[in-house]
């Protein structure tokens, strides 16, 4: 069951991006605004306006690394701002860890609490479902993010994960003029993400001849990353770039360790990899998932709970930082640790926090 | 069951195992040196060793409690925690000694509640430690409010981690030291033999007067302690520490000790073959890695692997009695 489900997802999730890179230009001529459709046949959705206050309920699974303590911590942020706050009648986050049972004993409880919005980062694609068709039949609006689900009952928000895989590739191609050993740093293996930006590297590559690629598997972790990456290195191939897909603080500890000069590195958004980018000046491009999407789901959330028009599914903007455009204190946070994911604002929605808003919340 | 008669099966068990065990290491540095010379380098070979060492010294806490019968599964969040713990509080200035010393300390402290689990209350490692890893996942939790701190490492532990000696890298020396005292307490001493007599036939042992349960709080005590040593080094490997740092060092440890000819059922195996396990593990990972074999492709071999040694192993270790 589950494999069939998974394929389906998959399947979903391909045609999908296969649409929105056909028009990926109309989408991007419209990146200054802040909910953008997916794609041009995304529905639209209206619901009967209600009068506020809202109860909001932020269902998450699992917690334990810094991308997601930081979500959790600025949807809190979020709701306490002076604009959102009189909106909001209560906000509570829970965290069920990755079990789908717990999510939806969870999903549940919230359900009969009688909540008007559940903002939920899933555990699976396809078993939460059933509980997010219970809460949408009890007049619940739910809006999914991040690790999105596939029932079209629920409003979803997230970044482009094949477009960016291909802006990382682009930026390689253009920085090793199209040719080289390029070593590519994937993510976790058999993860909807992994394999949606690794489709866009290879698409991207593959038009190159003169590219040839090595893979590793980093599993977005820095330890891991460093690892497979002194492994790679020490098997003697020179690398002319690196795109990599997360864990880039090892990747770049590795190629310093191994005593080599550091090749241009397009990859995600940990503050280490900045950290060392403004110290070592290699040429860099960073795109990260935003731990913001939460509070941008909450956003869209109170937005249909007004009754504004919304689209059923919303493509986040891609947050780019380059060697050139590193700014202390606003992309990168030389006294915060390597691990915290810097990536804490979408400009474009008016969605601006500091390292310090975030960090007094508690989890 | 006699004293000698026992140590003369365990002997002879244990030499099969670990001369299979080498067997494959042996065969599986040929074939990379074969499909790649650079895997006979220096370089390379300072790096399988740097990246062993972790998996090295967590398996020597692994061996023991598994001869037991046992396992540890708090090892991940255990890690963990240590790791953050020390790297904050060498941050807010108390020295490295003290810094490390806590770290130390939280090892000892839950490798003495994972023993009373089951030496006291008499519970399967399995449940207990799995429980202690969840609420060492909490404690972190609660303790970095999910942010570990920046990275200031005292500069021992980047040393121990990353440096050099004499053009050799003190890493896998750590390990060495560790090993070899691993080795002689397993073969020489009385510690060592009540270990393989818990995991052989713990009613016996009870019998015959020893208090198993001072067995297993060296035991579980040691595979803690060495968890916080792995989390110390891999802290000054990575230069950090960060949430999930431990997520990588639950099963391979444990197959690193099944490869090595360990039974998991406890009271047969030991450390020498968990060194060419550990050393089979690592490789393995490279040359996949390095043969571009993809993930899925790395865990089938593995899993055949693993599967085929313990199939191989226990028709060994069938009892003839």
């Amino acid at each position: 069951m589950q494999r069939r489900e998974f394929i389906k997802v998959a399947a979903g999730g391909v045609a999908m991006t296969a649409v929105s890179s056909l028009l990926g230009g109309a989408a991007w001529a419209a990146a200054d605004k802040c909910i953008v459709p997916w794609s041009s046949d995304t529905p639209m959705v209206k619901r009967e306006a209600k009068k506020g206050p809202f109860k909001i309920a932020l269902s998450n699974s699992y917690i334990g690394n810094t991308w997601r303590t930081e979500m959790v911590q600025i949807a809190k942020s979020y709701t306490e701002r002076p604009e959102v706050k009189p909106l909001i009648a209560s906000f509570q986050a829970t965290s069920s860890g990755n079990e789908v049972s717990a999510q939806i004993a969870q999903m549940n409880q919230m359900i009969l609490s009688g909540v008007d919005a559940i903002i939920v980062n899933a555990a699976s694609p396809t078993g939460l479902n059933s509980v997010i068709d219970q809460a949408v039949d009890a007049g619940i609006l739910v809006v999914s993010f991040d690790n999105v689900v596939t029932t079209k009952k629920a409003i979803l928000v997230n970044q482009d994960q094949y477009e960016m895989g291909k802006k990382w590739a682009d930026f390689i191609v253009d920085k090793t003029g199209g040719k080289g050993n390029i070593l590519v740093v994937r993510g976790v293996a058999g993860t909807f993400v992994d394999q949606e930006r690794t489709r866009a590297a290879n698409d991207i590559f593959g038009k190159h001849p003169d590219i040839k690629t090595t893979e590793v598997y980093g599993n977005w972790d820095d330890g891991t990353a460093q690892k497979v990456v002194a492994n790679a290195l020490a098997a003697g191939t020179k690398f002319d770039g690196v795109w990599s897909q997360g864990g880039d603080t090892g990747v770049v500890r590795a190629f310093q360790q191994a005593g080599l000069k550091i090749p241009p590195i397009a990859g995600e958004a940990e503050n280490g990899f900045r950290k060392l980018d403004s110290e070592l000046k290699f040429p860099m491009l960073s795109i990260g998932q935003s731990p913001a999407l939460s509070a941008l789901s909450i956003m869209v959330a109170l937005d249909a709970l007004q009754g504004k028009e919304v689209p059923q599914a919303v493509s986040a903007p891609l947050p780019i930082v380059t060697t050139d455009t590193l700014k202390e204190g606003t992309n990168f946070f030389p006294k915060i640790g390597d691990s915290f994911f810097t990536a804490i604002s979408i400009p474009v929605c008016g969605l601006d926090f500091t390292a310090e808003q975030i960090l007094k919340q508690k989890v | 069951m006699t004293t000698s008669r026992l140590a003369a099966r365990v002997g002879a068990f244990t030499k099969h195992g670990v001369a299979v065990s080498y067997g494959l290491l042996v065969v599986l540095i040929v074939a990379a040196v074969i499909y790649n010379p650079a895997f006979a380098s220096w370089g390379n070979i300072q790096a399988q060793l740097q990246i062993a060492t972790f998996i090295g010294v967590i398996a020597i806490g692994q061996t023991l409690v598994i001869l037991t019968g046992q396992i540890d599964l708090s090892v991940p969040w255990n890690l963990t925690f240590s790791s953050i713990l020390m790297a904050t509080l060498y941050g807010q200035g108390y020295g490295a000694v003290t810094a490390v010393g806590a770290a130390l300390l939280v090892g000892i402290v839950v490798g003495l509640i994972n023993a009373v689990g089951v030496a006291v209350f008499r519970l399967h490692s399995l449940v207990w430690t799995l429980g202690m890893n969840a609420l060492l996942e909490g404690l972190t939790m609660v303790y970095t409010n999910g942010q570990p701190p920046d990275s200031t490492i005292p500069g021992f532990v980047r040393f121990l981690a990353v440096g050099h000696v004499g053009g050799f890298p003190v890493a896998p020396i750590v390990w060495a030291v560790f090993a070899a005292i691993t080795i002689v307490v397993l073969a020489r001493s009385r510690f060592g033999r009540f270990l393989y007599a818990t995991g052989n036939n713990e009613p016996a042992l009870f019998l015959s007067g020893i208090d198993s349960r001072i067995v297993y709080v060296g035991a579980f005590v040691a595979s803690s302690v060495c968890a916080v040593l792995a989390g110390i080094l891999l802290t000054g490997y990575a230069s950090q520490t960060y949430l999930g740092m431990g997520n990588d060092y639950l099963l391979v440890p444990i197959a690193a000790v099944i490869i090595g000819g360990t039974n998991i059922m406890g009271g047969f195996g030991g450390y020498v073959g968990t060194i060419a396990g550990t050393l089979i593990v690592v490789l393995l990972q490279s040359i996949l890695s390095v043969a571009q074999i993809g993930q899925a492709g790395k865990n089938i071999v593995f899993g055949v692997i693993i599967i085929a040694l313990v199939l191989l192993y226990a028709r060994e270790a069938r009892p003839t009695d």
